[in-house]
């Protein structure tokens, strides 16, 4: 369902992504690992092209990215970050609803249906009226996964989704996750959780400098690691 | 001798304000002063919201390159030029041969020159919200256009509520240049009566009173509406 040919990015003078190729199949969810700066945020973000690709292509349900299809695959793309992003001027609901109701997905009544049964599937029914500001960290991120949800995308791209989380809050947001999971959306997740990882990954993909260095399921990039590099990065992230 | 000084006083007070219903011209210029001021600020911050959005557009998207230039140029023009110039240019100039009621051209004349001020103030308000929120709705799928509509221009515009405040009270004061082209704003209110009684002390101290109360109390105003604002919304 995605293709990914010799992508490359780069800021300035400095390459940040040097040449990926990446395929994946609707219903996988490919976790990805690598040290700090080794460009996992940034290939993400070109997936969607909030970066944007300086060489390559990148194909989504046989469509090629541009900058004219772009809105409308975007639809179709969830994408939920480290630091949730929820609107700070709108209430939860209003959150939920804004996009599915201004691209004319749905209308407001069956968005606001969609939301409230959403938001009672995460237990905060209680706080459709409330703002972004009055919840906790872990509410935040699973409003802002519900709010993905809300589109019904074909796929989630999720960029350390609890990184930003106190301890007690990371599996609340992992637990939402695995259900998604379970009801067979593809996804791609760059994550530190290796536990989560092992769990619910079909394939793992370790990232250094630009590069993919080693791509398996998870047993065996985990048991098996081919590299020095991944073997360094394993042995310190335990 | 101290009664006599403040019978003098009370007979200039008098002379100043009540005899032949001067008093009549201090309303007729806090009309027009509060008129041009607020129609002023209404029309700059409309046209400066505009100008903002044509300048972020072109900066996030490339977008409108001559109208950029065009907004660059006036902004550049207006802020480096003084404000009475600018009335004068418009008045003696652009309206020369119409027949235009003097109070309008006072609001167009401050509503343009704000719109530069105010436009350079809402940008930097929308450059400063949180750059992750733009980039959740983009990927939602909203265009950019929708994103700045639902989610940047509002926060943007709450930012910036106590300067636009301010600026509504720069203008209040700024109105007074006003004056020059003959409009009856408070100045020239106290300039008619001081003419004619040939006493400037209490015509003026009088409208110096007028604008102290005005611009005191106006920011007491705005700090209670601040405090308000931020204690009810986004919470
Ligand atoms: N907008 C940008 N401009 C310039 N350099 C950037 C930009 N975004 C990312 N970089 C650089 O690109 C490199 C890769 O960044 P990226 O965020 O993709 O890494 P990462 O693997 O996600 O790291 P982390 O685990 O810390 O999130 C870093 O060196 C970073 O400084
Ligand atoms: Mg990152």
């Amino acid at each position: 369902m995605l293709t990914v040919k010799q992508l490359e990015k780069s800021f300035g003078d400095t390459k940040i992504l040097k040449g990926i190729d990446f395929s994946m199949e609707k219903g996988d969810r490919v976790v990805i690992i690598g040290p700090s700066g080794s460009g996992k945020s940034t290939f993400l973000r070109c997936l969607n092209m909030l970066e944007k690709p300086t060489k390559g292509t990148i194909t989504f349900e046989k469509v090629e990215l541009n900058q004219h299809n772009l809105a409308n695959l975007r639809q179709k793309i969830g994408m939920v970050f480290q630091s949730f992003n929820l609107f700070s001027n709108l209430t939860v609901e209003n959150n939920l609803i804004l996009a599915p109701v201004k691209t004319k997905k749905m209308t407001e009544e069956e968005a606001k249906k969609k939301a409230k049964a959403l938001l009672k599937r995460i237990n905060l029914e209680d706080k459709a009226d409330v703002y972004p500001d009055s919840l906790s960290g872990g509410q935040k991120q699973r409003v802002a996964i519900i709010r993905s949800l809300m589109m019904e995308p074909d796929i989630m791209l999720f960029d350390e989704p609890t990184s930003a989380l106190d301890p007690e809050m990371i599996e609340e947001v992992l637990t939402l996750m695995k259900e998604v999971a379970h009801e067979g959306m593809s996804m791609i997740i760059v994550t530190h959780e290796l536990e989560f990882a092992r769990e619910i990954a079909t394939k793992v993909i370790f990232m250094d400098q630009g590069k993919i260095m080693e791509e398996s399921p998870p047993e065996e990039l985990f048991e098996h690691p081919k590299t020095e590099r991944l073997r360094e990065f394993l042995s310190k992230i335990k | 001798m101290i009664l006599s000084f403040f019978g003098e006083l009370s007979h200039d007070f008098y002379r100043a304000v009540i005899e032949d219903d001067r008093y009549l011209y201090l309303l007729e210029g806090l009309k027009n002063t509060l008129i041009i001021a607020f129609f002023a600020v209404i029309l700059g911050a409309a046209l400066g919201t505009i100008i903002a959005l044509i300048k972020n557009n072109y900066k996030e998207n490339g977008k409108h390159k001559i109208m950029n230039g065009l907004c660059n140029l006036y902004v550049t023009i207006i802020r480096g030029t003084p404000a009475l110039l600018q009335l004068m240019i418009i008045y003696y100039v652009i309206f020369k041969s119409v027949d235009i009621s003097m109070t309008l051209v006072g609001i167009l004349a401050f509503g343009l020159n704000s719109a530069a001020y105010v436009s350079e103030v809402i940008r930097a308000g929308m450059e400063s919200v949180d750059q992750g929120q733009k980039e959740a709705s983009l990927a939602l799928g909203l265009s950019y256009g929708q994103t700045v509509r639902s989610v940047i221009l509002p926060q943007a515009i709450k930012n910036v509520l106590p300067a636009l405040g301010n600026e509504f009270i720069t203008l209040l004061k700024e109105t007074s240049v006003a004056s020059y082209i003959g409009i009856v704003e408070l100045i020239k209110a106290s300039d008619i009566i001081a003419s004619t009684t040939y006493d400037y002390f209490f015509p003026l101290i009088i409208v110096a009173l007028i604008y102290l109360v005005l611009t005191i109390g106006l920011s007491r105003i705005l700090k209670l509406l601040e405090r308000k604002w931020n204690r009810h919304a986004y919470r």
